[in-house]
């Protein structure tokens, strides 16, 4: 796992890296479930097609924050891994697999209301990506 | 960047004059310790950047509970002509009308504790609480959640939660201008099941008492005697206003491109108030307030049938809105600019409208005290009820402090709770904790926030907010 947690008084700032623009969305996709429901086991029981094409990379990773972030607010969905199919600097088209929040397995972490535009950057670094990205909560 | 140069005026004030392409100066309520605490935030730097926007009327200003925001401060407040200024979702917040209504009952503390187990336990089970929190007894259709977002706390009124007379002691009786066609699908759908429910993170239901009036006649006029049992209760518009917020900062980022807006900070994303942009979301934010009215209505009817299965409907009956108020929205108010009666938008962003005595907005049983303000502070300590001066309405945009503002990060928070066990060690001070999730307990652990005693001093002392009282908690639900 490549993230860490940046200093931020009020709410959850995060940088992820991947050697590879897949491993960023993986590592993105594992930090959202931390932040969702910690270290709480989560199975792959169900799985959700996700389709996204954007202009550019920043928007890409973002859409794919709020996309996960959108499914765990309306339906109590965690993700547990990402079986991608095509990443590009400019679209996805992969699987979610996870499940619903099962209270009695998942310990769920304080709500985060939205992943936010400040900040935010995804860059192509030497080493492959690297994403920073605060969390409102 | 060079450091921000900071002038003190007096004990209360500070100011940051007007430079660069500021468009305005800076004005921030602080006493000295609580400014020296900020040296070096960046939240400073945004007083400055609300100061560049298009149409500002008056000084930028910060409350004393300021802290780093998305582009505007939390604790900032910003008035905008209607003719040549913007409005910007980031002067509201992701929480659209996050606020606190408080109520009082005819219990005192005495008759409370024997039994506050079991009320803790009755409020906790019928609202719920913490992480995507829904009512299975609520699932609203499409066209039952368009007319929430049109009426707010009329509908839940005539839903049969609560009572006409409550709605004279909400701000703007509960109502604001909201179009339903303007809220996206997805945001209606993240309200959906959420209405009634208190969320999580610093949003709470409090069970409190009186401990202190400085005022004795506007507390008389309150209701709010000493010893007098009451019901703090603090949440917004969930995950429909948060959504609302975010779709629009999509569109707000376009909008400032289009019409050629300079903005110091992408964060601070806005369009004309004349703008079909600006009035898109305009019509989609009042919704979502009108969601948090109707929210918050909901849950006074849940502590009143509380009240009812522990105590008695007499009891239940007893309980009674004091006041509702918003910490997080835009409203258009009349305000006198240079001598001249004007029309502005004023950004309220963890900020308390604090309305005057005589203001003709005010309900008729509090226009001679002023409109109350509900200022919480942390689970383990006290809260403080105010009251608006023509001092707040003169210099403020009759706006004041709402609430403490966290001085330790979450994370941090959690690793000084990590080894104890807050709950209990409330419970041996007296106070009973009812949490969803024990993370949320560890991030909202008293020590985690400033003293909201000094905050509440600094506008009591500045002449923006009048102290009426303080309450401390007896028990709290937490998400």
């Amino acid at each position: 796992m490549t993230y860490h947690f940046l200093p931020h008084t009020a709410d959850i700032k995060v940088a992820i890296d991947g050697g590879t623009l897949d491993e960023l969305l993986r590592d993105a996709l594992a930090i959202s479930r931390q932040l969702y429901v910690g270290t709480s086991p989560v199975e792959s029981r169900e799985r959700r097609p996700i389709t996204l094409a954007c202009d550019d990379v920043e928007e890409l990773v973002h859409g794919f924050l709020r996309e996960l972030l959108y499914q765990y607010a309306t339906d109590n969905f965690i993700p547990a891994a990402l079986e991608i199919t095509q990443a590009t600097p400019t679209t996805i088209r992969a699987v979610i697999a996870g499940e619903r929040l099962d209270a009695l397995r998942h310990a769920t972490e304080p709500e985060v209301k939205a992943v936010t535009r400040h900040g935010f950057l995804v860059r192509c670094t030497e080493d492959g990506w690297h994403a920073e990205v605060v969390f409102d909560v | 960047m060079s450091p921000l140069q900071v002038r003190q005026i007096d004990p209360f004030r500070w100011r940051v004059e007007r430079h660069g392409r500021m468009r305005t100066h800076g004005l921030i309520f602080a006493d000295a310790e609580l400014m020296h605490d900020l040296e070096g935030d960046q939240c400073l730097q945004q007083v400055v950047n609300v100061a560049h926007l298009p149409g500002i009327v008056g000084p930028s200003i910060a409350m004393p509970d300021i802290h780093w925001g998305y582009g505007f401060p939390i604790g900032g407040v910003a008035a905008f002509d209607e003719a040549d200024g913007v409005v910007s979702p980031g002067g509201v917040g992701y929480d659209i009308n996050c606020g606190v209504r408080l109520l009082r009952s005819a219990l005192s503390p005495h008759d409370v504790r024997p039994k506050l187990a079991r009320l803790m336990d009755s409020l906790f089970a019928s609202i719920p609480s913490g992480v995507g929190s829904s009512r299975s007894d609520m699932r609203l259709s499409v066209s039952e959640l368009d007319r929430v977002l049109t009426e707010g706390a009329r509908w839940a009124v005539r839903e049969g939660f609560g009572r006409e007379s409550d709605l004279d002691c909400i701000e703007a009786h509960g109502t604001l201008p909201g179009d339903p066609t303007a809220v996206s699908k997805r945001a209606k759908e993240r309200g959906r099941t959420q209405l009634g429910t208190v969320g999580s993170g610093n949003h709470f239901v409090e069970v409190g008492y009186v401990a202190e009036v400085f005022d004795e006649t506007a507390a008389s006029r309150l209701g709010l005697s000493l010893d007098t049992v009451t019901f703090f209760i603090h949440s917004g518009s969930r995950g429909l206003g948060y959504q609302v917020c975010d779709d629009n900062l999509d569109t707000m980022v376009q909008a400032a491109a289009k019409y050629g807006i300079d903005l110091p900070d992408k964060q601070l994303c806005c369009a004309p108030l004349q703008s079909p942009e600006a009035h898109h979301y305009l019509g989609a934010m009042n919704a979502a307030a009108n969601y948090a009215f109707a929210n918050r209505q909901m849950m006074s009817h849940y502590v009143r049938r509380s009240l009812a299965s522990v105590f008695s409907d007499d009891i239940a009956d007893s309980a009674t809105l004091i006041y509702d108020v918003a910490h997080n929205i835009a409203k258009f108010e009349m305000h006198e600019i240079e001598g001249t009666q004007k029309r502005v938008c004023v950004h309220r962003k963890g900020a308390t409208r604090a309305f005057p005595p005589g203001h003709p907005e005010l309900t008729d049983r509090y226009r001679d005290i002023g409109q109350p303000v509900l200022i919480p502070g942390d689970m383990g300590r006290y809260s403080f009820v105010l009251v608006g001066t023509s001092g707040a309405f003169d210099e403020t945009f009759g706006s004041t402090c709402h609430g403490a503002g966290r001085r330790m990060s979450r994370h941090q928070a959690k690793k000084v709770a990590r080894s104890r066990n807050v709950p209990r060690e409330l419970e041996q001070r007296g106070i009973l904790i009812r949490a969803a999730s024990r993370r949320t307990v560890d991030e909202e652990i008293p020590e985690a926030y400033k003293d909201v005693r000094q905050v509440v001093d600094v506008v009591h002392g500045a002449g923006i907010g009048k102290k009426v009282a303080k309450l401390v908690p007896m028990g709290v639900v937490k998400g």
